[in-house]
Order: C-alpha cells, then sequence, then structure tokens
C-alpha cells in the first residue's frame, strides 16, 4: 500500500512538472521518460532472469550436497561394523530423502516463505509432480532406495551397499542433467 | 443461523421413518444401525467457524470434541469446541457471535447438561482442537484446548469444575494450534504434551481475507494452505510440578520445514517400549518422529513409508489413527486426505517401516471424492477386529455450484472384512446418512450399553451424537486402565487372546481429528465368552497378566490390583 501511495505522489508530481512545461519541450520530455521506462525495466528483466538462473545453480548445489552426504554416508556404511552401519545406513536414507525433496527441512521452509510472496519456479504447488530438478519419478525412485536403504541393517554387506550407491548415482545425474 | 438442513420437517419426518427402520433392521439381527440423537439428547451448541463464505482458511478447520469422563461418574461427558461466527461484509467482517466451549454433563439416561459456565470452560476463544489427560498425577482428567490465539489448559479440581492453568503451566503458546496429544516421551511417570500448529495468522488477516485462489478452473475460494507461511509444532515436556518446559528444540523435534501440522498421534508404534510421534500434515510429508528411548526423537518419516504416499508425493494430511487392521501383529496408521485423492492406510510392518496399500485394498474408490478429516479405528460390530469410521465434508462452499462436489458431505463406514475394507455406509442406519461439513470425531460407550458411538463436529451445526444399536449383539469387554495415582495410564498397551484371535490396543490422547476419543479400550469379542488371556504392558515396560476374564463387563484394573 505504501508503494502503491509513493508511486502515485510521484505520478502527481510529474503530471503537474509536465503541465507546467511547454507544448514542444513536454512532448520531448514524454518520448525520453518513456523510453528510460522500457530500458529500466528491460535491465530489471535481464535481473530477473539472472536471479531465476542463480535460484537453479544453488537448488542444484543444495540437491548435490543432499546426494554427496547420502554417497559419503553410504561409503562410510560399506566399511563400519554393527551400529555404526545402521546409523550410517540411516544418516544416508536421511539425504537421500532430503535430496528426493530439493532440500531439508529449513530448505522447505525457505520455499514455503517464497510461496507466500508469490514464487513459483521453485515448488511443486502447482504441478504437485516437480520440482526445479527432482520430477515426481525420480523423487519417487529417490524414496523407495532410501527406505531399501534403511532397511538393510546391521548386516548389510559392502557388496549391496556400493550396488545402492551405483543406484543413487545413476538417478542423480539423470536429475541433474541440464536440459 | 443458515439452514443446513438439520431443522427442516421434513429432515423430522425422515427421522422418524429411520427410527422404524432400524427397530426393523435390529429385531432382523442384521448389521448394527447407527441413530444421531444429539438433538433427543439436549446437545444443541452450535459449533460455529467463521463466515458463510469461508475466506480465510481458519474458517475451513472447523472444530474438535471430546468424549470424556470429567467427574469420574462412569459416564462419558462431552467436550465440544467452538469458533466464532462472522458476517459477509466484503470489506471487513465482523463478529457477529464468540461461540463458547461447551461441557455437556452425561447424567446416565441418555440426557446431558451444558454444565461448562459453572465448571468454568466456557471460553470464547477461537478454538481449535481438544485432548485429555492427567497431566499433575491427581487422578482426575484434565482437558488441553487448541485455540487460534492462547491454548487453554484445564486442570480439573475434582469438584466438577475446571481452572485455566496454560499460562502458569508454560503451555499457553498463541499460534493456530490443532491437534495435541499428552504422552509420556522420557517415561518418567508424568504426561508430556506435543502440540501441531498449521499456519502463521492474525485475525486481522482472518477478517479482511479475500478469496484469490480459484478451484477446478471455476469457482474463487480461499487460499491455502499453499502461500502461507507455516506455523512450528511444539513439544512440551513436564516437569512433573504442574508446569511444562518448552523442550522442543532439545527433545529434536524441532519444525525446522514449518510444515502445516494438523492431526497428531502419540503410539509406541515400533512397540519398543517408547512412544513414538506421528503427525498429520497438510501438504508436506508426514512426520515420524521415533523415539529414541531417551525422549529425544528423530524424524525417519522421509524414508520409512509413511510420510508420502505410494507415488513419493505429499499430500493434505488431516485426520490420523492407529490400529492392527489385518491383525498380523504390527500396527497400521490410517491418514485422512484432500478431495480428489484417496485417504492412506500405511500397512505397518514392523520396525517402523510402513507401506501405503490404499490403492490395493480398493481405499481410492470409497475415499477420492470426500474431503475427509476425523477417522477411527473401531469395532462397531464387535467382531473381534478394526473397522473404520471417517467423517467428511469440503471447505468451500462454493463447490455447490460444480456439479460433481458436494459442502455437506456424509461419514462413511468401511467394515473391515479378512484385512479390506468394505464400505457399508448405505446400510448403517439414518445417522450416518446426515451430510453436513464434520470435522472432529470422538469414539466412546456414552450409554454403556457394550458398544461403541460417535460423536462428530460439523461446521456451523450442533454436533451429531450418533448411537450405535446393536452392535452389542457379540461379545465385548470395556477396560479402563489407571497408574496407582489414579491417572488414566495414557501409553498402556494391551494384548487379549479370545476365541482363538489376538487383538491389541493401546490407551492414547489424541489422535482423530483434534479430539479425544474415550479413555478406555473397548474390545468386540465376537462370540466368545471370555477373555482367556488379557495382558498389560503399563507405560514403563511392566507386565500384568489375568486369564480368564468374563465377556460383558467394564472392567477397571489399577496398576497392582489383584484380580
Amino acid at each position: 500500500m505504501k508503494s502503491l501511495l509513493s508511486a502515485m505522489g510521484v505520478a502527481v508530481v510529474l503530471v503537474a512538472a509536465l503541465a507546467a512545461t511547454p507544448p514542444a519541450a513536454r512532448d520531448e520530455q514524454m518520448k525520453a521518460a518513456k523510453e528510460n521506462g522500457a530500458q529500466t525495466y528491460e535491465h530489471l528483466a535481464t535481473a530477473i532472469i539472472e536471479i531465476r538462473k542463480t535460484e537453479d545453480g544453488l537448488v542444484k548445489g543444495i540437491v548435490m550436497h543432499n546426494a554427496g552426504a547420502a554417497d559419503a554416508s553410504l561409503a562410510r556404511a560399506a566399511r563400519a561394523e554393527g551400529g555404526d552401519k545402521k546409523q550410517a545406513l540411516e544418516r544416508a536414507a536421511d539425504e537421500i530423502t532430503n535430496a528426493a525433496n530439493e532440500g531439508d527441512k529449513p530448505v522447505q521452509a525457505v520455499r514455503q516463505r517464497l510461496s507466500k510472496a508469490g514464487h513459483t519456479h521453485h515448488t511443486d504447488a502447482e504441478t504437485k509432480e516437480d520440482y526445479i530438478w527432482i520430477d515426481g519419478k525420480e523423487k519417487k525412485k529417490l524414496v523407495d532406495l532410501a527406505q531399501r536403504i534403511s532397511k538393510m541393517g546391521d548386516n548389510a554387506s559392502a557388496d549391496d551397499i556400493n550396488k545402492a550407491r551405483g543406484e543413487l548415482r545413476e538417478i542423480m545425474s539423470g536429475a541433474l542433467k541440464d536440459e | 443461523m443458515e439452514d443446513r438442513g438439520w431443522k427442516s420437517p421434513s429432515f423430522a419426518i425422515l427421522h422418524s421413518l429411520s427410527a422404524i427402520l432400524v427397530f426393523v433392521s435390529f429385531a432382523q439381527g442384521g448389521q448394527p444401525q447407527f441413530t444421531d440423537v444429539a438433538k433427543a439428547a439436549g446437545i444443541t451448541t452450535i459449533q460455529w467457524c467463521g463466515g458463510p463464505e469461508r475466506n480465510h482458511l481458519l474458517e475451513s478447520a472447523g472444530q474438535g470434541c471430546a468424549f470424556v469422563d470429567y467427574d469420574n461418574d462412569g459416564h462419558l461427558d462431552i467436550v465440544l469446541v467452538n469458533g466464532w461466527r462472522l458476517d459477509s461484509d466484503p470489506e471487513k467482517r465482523k463478529v457477529l457471535e464468540k461461540g463458547k466451549l461447551a461441557l455437556y454433563r452425561n447424567s446416565g439416561d441418555g440426557k446431558f447438561e451444558n454444565v461448562a459456565e459453572k465448571a468454568g470452560v466456557a471460553d470464547d476463544s477461537w478454538g481449535n482442537g481438544v485432548c485429555a489427560g492427567d497431566f499433575d498425577n491427581d487422578g482426575q482428567v484434565d482437558l488441553y484446548v487448541t485455540n487460534f490465539g492462547p491454548n487453554r489448559l484445564y486442570r480439573n479440581r475434582g469438584d466438577g469444575t475446571f481452572e485455566d492453568v496454560a499460562k502458569r503451566a508454560g503451555v499457553a503458546h498463541a499460534s493456530w494450534s490443532a491437534g495435541s496429544s499428552f504422552f509420556d516421551a522420557d517415561k518418567d511417570g508424568d504426561l508430556d504434551l506435543y502440540v501441531a500448529c498449521y499456519v502463521e495468522a492474525t485475525m486481522d488477516e482472518v477478517l479482511t481475507a479475500r478469496r484469490t485462489t480459484v478451484w477446478q478452473d471455476k469457482v474463487k475460494v480461499m487460499a491455502g494452505p499453499f502461500g502461507l507461511r507455516g506455523a512450528r509444532d511444539k513439544f512440551y515436556r513436564n516437569n512433573g510440578n504442574g508446569t511444562f518446559t518448552d523442550a522442543t528444540k532439545e527433545a529434536g523435534l524441532d519444525d525446522e520445514a514449518e510444515a502445516y501440522g494438523l492431526g497428531v498421534l502419540t503410539s509406541d508404534l515400533d512397540r519398543d517400549g517408547d512412544v513414538d510421534i506421528y503427525v498429520a500434515n497438510d501438504s508436506n510429508p508426514n512426520y515420524l518422529w521415533r523415539n529414541n528411548g531417551d525422549g529425544t526423537f528423530t524424524d525417519v518419516g522421509g524414508w520409512s513409508g509413511a510420510g508420502l504416499n505410494a507415488d513419493g508425493k505429499a499430500q493434505a494430511g488431516m485426520g490420523v489413527d492407529a490400529a492392527d487392521f489385518d491383525g498380523d501383529g504390527h500396527t497400521d496408521i490410517y491418514v485422512t486426505n484432500f478431495a480428489r485423492d484417496y485417504d492412506t492406510l500405511y500397512k505397518g510392518a514392523g520396525e517402523l517401516y510402513f507401506e501405503d496399500v490404499s490403492l490395493a485394498l480398493g481405499l481410492k474408490p470409497i475415499t477420492y471424492m470426500p474431503l475427509s478429516w476425523g477417522c477411527s479405528f473401531f469395532d462397531f460390530d464387535n467382531d473381534a477386529d478394526q473397522d473404520i469410521v471417517v467423517v467428511s465434508g469440503h471447505i468451500y462452499p462454493q463447490v455447490d455450484q460444480l456439479q460433481d462436489e458436494a459442502y455437506l458431505q456424509r461419514a462413511q463406514l468401511m467394515e473391515n472384512r479378512a484385512g479390506k475394507p468394505v464400505e457399508v455406509t448405505d446400510t448403517a442406519g439414518p445417522g450416518l446418512q446426515t451430510k453436513r461439513s464434520m470435522r472432529g470425531l470422538a469414539v466412546g460407550d456414552y450409554d454403556n450399553d457394550g458398544d461403541l458411538d460417535l460423536l462428530i463436529t460439523a461446521i456451523d451445526s450442533p454436533p451429531l451424537l450418533v448411537r450405535n444399536d446393536g452392535g452389542n449383539r457379540s461379545q465385548w469387554i470395556q477396560l479402563r486402565l489407571l497408574e496407582k495415582t489414579g491417572r488414566d495410564a495414557i501409553g498402556a498397551r494391551v494384548k487379549i487372546t479370545a476365541g482363538g484371535k489376538t487383538q491389541h490396543a493401546e490407551l492414547r490422547s489424541g489422535s482423530t481429528y483434534a479430539s479425544q476419543s474415550m479413555l478406555r479400550l473397548h474390545f468386540g469379542l465376537g462370540d466368545a465368552a471370555k477373555v482367556d488371556k488379557l495382558e498389560i504392558t503399563w507405560p514403563d515396560g511392566e507386565i500384568q497378566t489375568r486369564d480368564g476374564v468374563p465377556a460383558g463387563q467394564f472392567l477397571t484394573i489399577r496398576r497392582g490390583d489383584r484380580p
């Protein structure tokens, strides 16, 4: 509301200034103002497009971090024994779930805050299907993988765990491919 | 007051005809029949929830209810949470009436009297839900009421009155609180408290809200929850001296995702001797907080199989309940969801692993169109298995302009047939044919006749008190479990074997949708005239058994009592 009143105030001042100007000069001024407006909007559009690209890049980084953390936990699990193995497997399952959701809980809260402001580039709110990078099918694969990994237990073999790592890498390389 | 059908003369005629049909069906030994007796019982409080057009999400949430024996006279009394009535002013709505919480005392003869003013609980906050539990271990059940605004903790004085001690106890938390539950998180003998919180909003936003979302590309409806900021859930640890400490972060329960929390279930879901927490979140993944054994928790919802549906998608979770539906010894979870989506039955596989079996069991065609809220597993026909009841009602009154959706909806009764839910609502009696925009649900035997009745709340309407007639034709037993202090032993688990069948049950606070079912455990026993073996696992793990317990009784067992 405040910004609207400010804009209206500026417009009133401009119109008053124009009204006080001789007609020929007034025409020149209006033409310049129109061109300036378009140029400024052009710059703003460039900035908005760059910000979207930055968001894409940032989210990709977040997802890569989650997937990387999952992979590291799986590597640890393959080497570990007993309770340590189970803990590492659960940690991997957590990180894979985070990757499936394109971020952990604090990131999800940021997404909701952006949605409140009308920003929907990043969310599955509209399509209920896809995020920026992880689509619905990839999300399902990741969630299923996370569950399977969490169930592996203390006696999981290094072979089985490394197989799961391979599966994770395959899903992620497909998901994070630039289109 | 809007005419929603329940006041019309034609309804009275239909009600009478239905009562005749009930009698005939009952005489013929058919399926138990349900009849709405709220008006006859004197339960007339209208539960308000906003203005007729429902411009803001708050006006869609409705209110919960409770069956609770607050005066310890053996009869279940009724708590009805209430909201505010708003007008339709397009600029800024005005408050026409602040509804008050109602406490209906059961006089034992089928009649109830609203004693809320006398009892000191007639609060006029915009209320949402209620749960029960004796937080101060004095043998008197207390009530926690969640509000849009400060919550209330009504301490039962034991003389028919309550005092609100929420602020003093440290649990007044002013937010939009929804479902809640008392449970002993750290096994120290007193009840802690989890409160789900939904959305951040102010009353000014509610009163000036506009309908800005388009539903089905056709009608303008309220916005949210997407686009609104989620409110964070709270966990309070009981200090044992009448006060609580906000231990949300310390217990690992920080709701960093700011999910839209609604339904709360506290249960030892993996039967490892400590109580876990399940939160049905609207439009976000559900939480499954595993108790680490020391009163701290880890969210395993993401990979447990109970956070998302079978397609890996978050649904709009509202109500939740849990029981061993398929009789395999593992606890299953039922979550109600939005319209044009199915309710989800997560089959338990042990160790907090679940699988969404909704499609495999045929739940989609039954539950896809209704917008569902309160839900409960219960044995309505006492045939020794868990059936399901779900109450529904849309959030957008504007859907009445569409051909295939309706604002007012029926409850649904699903009979358990060998582990498959089969809808039997059509033949379940007139009480389940009523259409309202329903929300809360509590299950209890209010008339003490050995079968389970239903208490259902509805938007801008008096509640339904739906009496079960004929459910007691088969054998049953009800258990009231008390700690040595006289407190209801919330968290106690019971396993019974009768007639060759084994059943499990757990005494819980909260669950369903923002409501509280009776604090007694009911078992249908089929034809078995006795319970061969009854095993109680008290909350601290101590086990007590009894053999050869006769059916057809209300049995109170205080820990340490000898048979």
